[in-house]
C-alpha cells in the first residue's frame, strides 16, 4: 500500500492498482487465490469494507473472478473486452492530450510507457 | 440493531462539554471519533456510559432507552483509561469484574488473548508496561461480546508493533460483521484506512461526518504555480490554501470537479502536479476555523 505514485487515490483504488500491478509482474497468476477480505485486511491494516470494495471493483475489471463459496482467485487473461478497450483508448487519448498542452513531449510520452514494461 | 445517540447534552461546572451530539452506529462500523485535545471525546465515552449523568438528550440501542432500560447498557462497552479501577488485581481477577457486568463475558476467549500475547493471566496489571495495558484492555473489550465497543486512544504512546496487534485485532473482529468499534483519537492519521467515517468533535458537538474513502476519491491536493502575481480566483473559491512559498502554492481541493479542474487549467498554471494527499490537511483545515471562533 506504499507505492508513492498511487498517494492520491482512494485505499480500495491503490489496492485495486497494487492487485493489477501484482498481476502484470507475473507476482500473481492466472488460478491463484487471494486472500480472504479478513485476512488480506489484516495483512494491509485497512477496514474490511474497504478490501471488499476494492476486491468488488477488482471483479467488475475480470481481473478477478468470485467462486461463491470458495474465494477469488485471478481470472484468465482473455482478449480484453473491446468496449473496456474503447473505454482505455478514450481515457489515454484525454490524458495524452492533457500532457501535451502541459508542454510534454512524445518523447517523454514514449519514455513513461516504457518504464511500465520494464516493470514487467 | 443500531445505537442512537439522540441530542446528547452535559455541562459540568458550568462549562458545555456536551451540545446536542446526535448519532447512529452499526455493528460492522468502525467509527472515528476525532477532535482535538479537550474537544469532549472522552466525556461523550463517558456520558454514554452514564458515567456522567446527561442533562439532556439520549442513547439507545433499537430504540431501548439506557435511561429506562439499564440492561440495554450490557450492549455497550467502555474501559476508561483514565479510571481504571482494577489496576491492582491479577488479569485472572479482571475478569471477574467484567464478567459480572456482561453476562455474555467470555473468559476462554480472554485468556486466550492474554496468552497469544506473551501474557499469564497470574500477572497483576499495574506491572505491565503501557502497551500491554492497552492490549488487556482490548482483550476484556472484545471478551465482553457487546456488539457496541468504545476504544479511548487505544494507540496513545505504543510502539509500532503493539499498534500492528492491536489494529489486527480491530479488524479481525469487524470482519466477522456481529460488532462495531467507535474509536476516539486526536489523530486522524491512526485511523486512516481503518474508520468508516469520522465525526469530527468541535466546540462539544459533532461538526461534521466524513467518509474518508469518499473524500479521497473526490478530493485533491495540488501544487500550484501560476504565471500571475496572484491566484486565480477559483483557488479560494474551490479550495483550501495550505502552503503558500513564494510561487509555490499548495492547495487542497475537497470537491475537485471537471469544472473546478477546466478553471484552474483555463488559467495556465506553470505547475500543476498532484500530491499524496495526507488527513492531516483535512484535519488542519478543520480545526483551524475553531481558533477563529
Amino acid at each position: 500500500m506504499d507505492d508513492q505514485r498511487f498517494g492520491q487515490y482512494a485505499y480500495y483504488e491503490r489496492l485495486v492498482l497494487q492487485i493489477k500491478q501484482q498481476v502484470v509482474q507475473g507476482i500473481l497468476q492466472p488460478g491463484d487465490k487471494l486472500p480472504s477480505v479478513r485476512d488480506m485486511a489484516k495483512q494491509v491494516q485497512l477496514n474490511p469494507n474497504t478490501v471488499a470494495k476494492a476486491y468488488k471493483q477488482l471483479e467488475l475489471d475480470g481481473t478477478v473472478q468470485v467462486q461463491p463459496g470458495k474465494g477469488s482467485f485471478i481470472a484468465a487473461h482473455t482478449m480484453p473486452a473491446a468496449a473496456q478497450v474503447a473505454e482505455l483508448h478514450q481515457r489515454f487519448s484525454a490524458v495524452v492530450l492533457a500532457a501535451k498542452a502541459a508542454g510534454v513531449t512524445t518523447a517523454t510520452l514514449c519514455e513513461w510507457a516504457k518504464e511500465h514494461d520494464q516493470e514487467g | 440493531m443500531q445505537l442512537t445517540v439522540n441530542q446528547l447534552s452535559k455541562t459540568i461546572a458550568g462549562a458545555s462539554v456536551l451540545r446536542n451530539v446526535n448519532f447512529t452506529w452499526q455493528p460492522g462500523e468502525i467509527v472515528g471519533l476525532v477532535g482535538r485535545n479537550g474537544a469532549g471525546k472522552t466525556s461523550l465515552m463517558r456520558t454514554m456510559m452514564n458515567q456522567y449523568l446527561p442533562d439532556a438528550g439520549s442513547v439507545a440501542i433499537d430504540g431501548m432507552m439506557f435511561a429506562e432500560q439499564p440492561a440495554a447498557r450490557q450492549q455497550l462497552i467502555y474501559i476508561d483509561p483514565a479510571n481504571l479501577f482494577f489496576k491492582r488485581y491479577s488479569l485472572r481477577h479482571i475478569a471477574d469484574f467484567y464478567a459480572i457486568g456482561y453476562p455474555g463475558f467470555d473468559r476462554a476467549r480472554y485468556e486466550a488473548l492474554l496468552v497469544d500475547n506473551d501474557l499469564a493471566p497470574t500477572q497483576q496489571f499495574r506491572a505491565l508496561s503501557k502497551g500491554y495495558q492497552a492490549v488487556v484492555v482490548l482483550a476484556l473489550t472484545l471478551a465482553s461480546n457487546a456488539p457496541f465497543m468504545m476504544l479511548d486512544e487505544p494507540f496513545d504512546g505504543l510502539d509500532l508493533f503493539v499498534r500492528e496487534t492491536i489494529v489486527k485485532l480491530v479488524i479481525a473482529e469487524i470482519a466477522g460483521g456481529q460488532r462495531g468499534f467507535l474509536i476516539a483519537s486526536h489523530n486522524l492519521n491512526e485511523l486512516d484506512g481503518l474508520a468508516d467515517r469520522i465525526l469530527f468533535l468541535k466546540n462539544a458537538t459533532i461538526d461534521q461526518t466524513i467518509t474518508l474513502e469518499d473524500y479521497r476519491e473526490h478530493a485533491v491536493k495540488l501544487q500550484l504555480v501560476f504565471p500571475g502575481k496572484s491566484l486565480p480566483p477559483i483557488v479560494h473559491e474551490a479550495g483550501q490554501v495550505i502552503t503558500i512559498s513564494g510561487r509555490v502554492a499548495t492547495v487542497v481541493f475537497p470537491d475537485y470537479t471537471p469544472a473546478v479542474q477546466g478553471a484552474i487549467e483555463a488559467a495556465n498554471p506553470v505547475l500543476n502536479e498532484a500530491l499524496p494527499l495526507t488527513l492531516t490537511d483535512l484535519f488542519r483545515h478543520e480545526f483551524a476555523k475553531e481558533d477563529g471562533q
